[in-house]
């Protein structure tokens, strides 16, 4: 695993653009194309067996945490749980999911968490950085099958939605991050033959009986780029738990898409190549830890605690608790903290994303730096 | 010996973003929304006539501008009488449309929490 600096195509931004990819300048440089990492196949063949174990190993935990009914620890509106175990045991189907792990390309790839409801920074992965291959390095490969499985899983899924196949898609439209996602998730399942429609959240109807559209269709498969937890505690939340919509993702991935899963996993398996130890209490760690907000994203409320200094990050999460987790550094290339988004699609690994920061912790303006290998 | 298969896309081909078509959740009538008014400015030649205090529920409380209305244009990125040149300082869009329907059912109940919920 290799930083090489390189010169950035000269359009680059009409380029990108034209694959719907306005958001590549976000408080400055996001998508950077002055460098790429550079992989060997056996370092690709690493990452992707890692990503399958830790997938597998979150469905164990799921698995115990649903059958233990163990939900006290997640902080989770009691009233959602039932929701949580209907959707497991009617086995509704994941889309995707990205893992963040720290690896230098030496040593086990470790598992820092898992963006498994609202992972994002997913058209540039899959799409753009594609695309900057075929003009860079042509006769390069690169871990990144993510078109190719999402068009395929949205099929696997259309077999559980209703005869019509219409998805409607909905975020917060005022976010041009989350849209451009959105829009790229749509552009999938239309190939994979779903209809779809788009909306707003804040322009989902509720009547009485069904959640409605603004043409007064009925909502009856919801692919939201949302967090369940938001939706769970906002007005219309509540009638969620009729099940009257289907919900992609699924409910039962508010386990995995908590921080709570991070000690869980720990208890489950302990020193885990691939896993950090984690714990729901403070003070397991006599100097280097990481304190992390069950429901955060983007870095937010994370604080590091390392040589007796503390880097926090503001933020407005952290009053449903926190977990602590040991402290792995990310590698450093030319100065460069670099984290590596590993991708599920369904259930299998399906590429990766890689974010520099000048910061040890990754944040939303975190730059996407595209990769190859041979 | 048996040939490596490639873990990269064989193909990447898109029908509704980028070239061949539009962007958005909902209509592609729209409005960028701003932070802030100079924002707007910045985005739109310097008339003021352009800038508006948002009026939506979602917006209005926040301080946020509207630009004008115009048809958004994905192969570009860039809309009608915006400035060319450089990056749009814009937030977000909004469908000018969006609150337009007449159907008896209630409508707000998400999206309240309006943090950016990527992760």
């Amino acid at each position: 695993m290799k930083r090489e600096q390189l010169v950035p195509r000269i359009d680059w931004p009409r380029k990108v653009e034209e694959l719907g990819f306005h958001f590549h300048t976000i408080d400055g440089v996001y998508w950077d194309e002055r460098a790429c990492y550079r992989f060997t196949s056996a370092e690709v063949d690493k990452l992707e067996l890692a990503t399958g174990e830790l997938q597998s190993r979150c469905i164990d935990a799921a698995t115990q945490v649903i059958e233990k009914g163990d939900y006290e620890r997640f902080r989770i509106p009691e009233a959602f749980i039932p929701l949580i175990e209907q959707s497991w045991n009617d086995d509704e189907k994941s889309l995707f999911g990205r893992f963040d792990l720290s690896w230098d390309g030496s040593g086990e790839p470790r598992m820092l968490e898992y963006n498994a409801d609202t992972p994002t920074a997913l058209l540039e992965a899959s799409v753009v950085q594609w695309y900057w291959l075929q003009d860079v390095f042509p006769g390069h490969d690169q871990f990144n099958s993510l078109h190719e499985r999402l068009i395929d899983r949205w099929k696997e899924m259309a077999a559980d939605f209703p005869a019509d196949r219409l998805v409607h898609f909905a975020c917060v439209a005022e976010s041009a991050e989350d849209q451009g996602n959105l829009d790229y998730l749509r552009d999938t399942a239309m190939q994979g033959g779903l209809e779809t429609k788009a909306l707003d959240m804040a322009d989902i109807g509720w009547d009485g009986r069904r959640f409605r559209d603004l043409e007064d269709q009925a909502i009856t498969v919801l692919f939201k780029l949302y967090p369940w937890e938001w939706l769970a505690r906002e007005d219309f939340g509540q009638h969620l738990l009729a099940r009257t919509v289907r919900v992609v993702e699924p409910a039962w991935k508010m386990l995995l898409s908590n921080k709570a899963i991070l000690p869980v996993l720990w208890e489950m398996f302990p020193d885990h190549p691939n896993l950090l130890p984690a714990y729901f209490e403070p003070g397991k760690f006599a100097t280097d830890f990481v304190k992390k907000p069950l429901y955060s994203r983007e870095g937010a409320n994370v604080s590091i605690t390392s040589g007796g200094r503390t880097l926090e990050e503001p933020g407005e999460y952290g009053e449903e608790g926190f977990i602590w987790q040991g402290y792995h550094a990310l590698p450093q290339f030319g100065g460069n903290h670099t984290v590596i988004g590993s991708w599920i699609v369904g259930e299998e690994p399906a590429g990766i994303g890689i974010r520099e920061d000048d910061s040890p912790i990754t944040r939303n303006s975190s730059r996407f730096v595209p990769h190859h290998f041979a | 010996m048996l040939k490596k298969i490639r873990k990269s896309s064989s193909r990447v081909t898109l029908v509704l973003i980028g070239l061949a078509g539009l962007a958005g959740c909902g209509n592609d009538d729209r409005r960028d929304v701003y932070a802030s008014r100079e924002d707007c400015l910045a985005d739109w030649g310097n008339k003021p006539e352009d800038c508006t205090p948002a009026s939506d529920s979602r917006h209005a409380n926040r301080g946020f501008f509207y630009g004008p209305s115009y048809t958004h244009r994905s192969s570009s990125g860039s809309s009608y009488g915006r400035s060319s040149g450089s990056s749009s300082r814009s937030i977000g869009s909004s469908s000018s449309s969006s609150s337009s329907s007449s159907s008896s059912s209630s409508r707000g109940g998400f999206g309240s929490s309006a943090r950016s919920s990527s992760s």
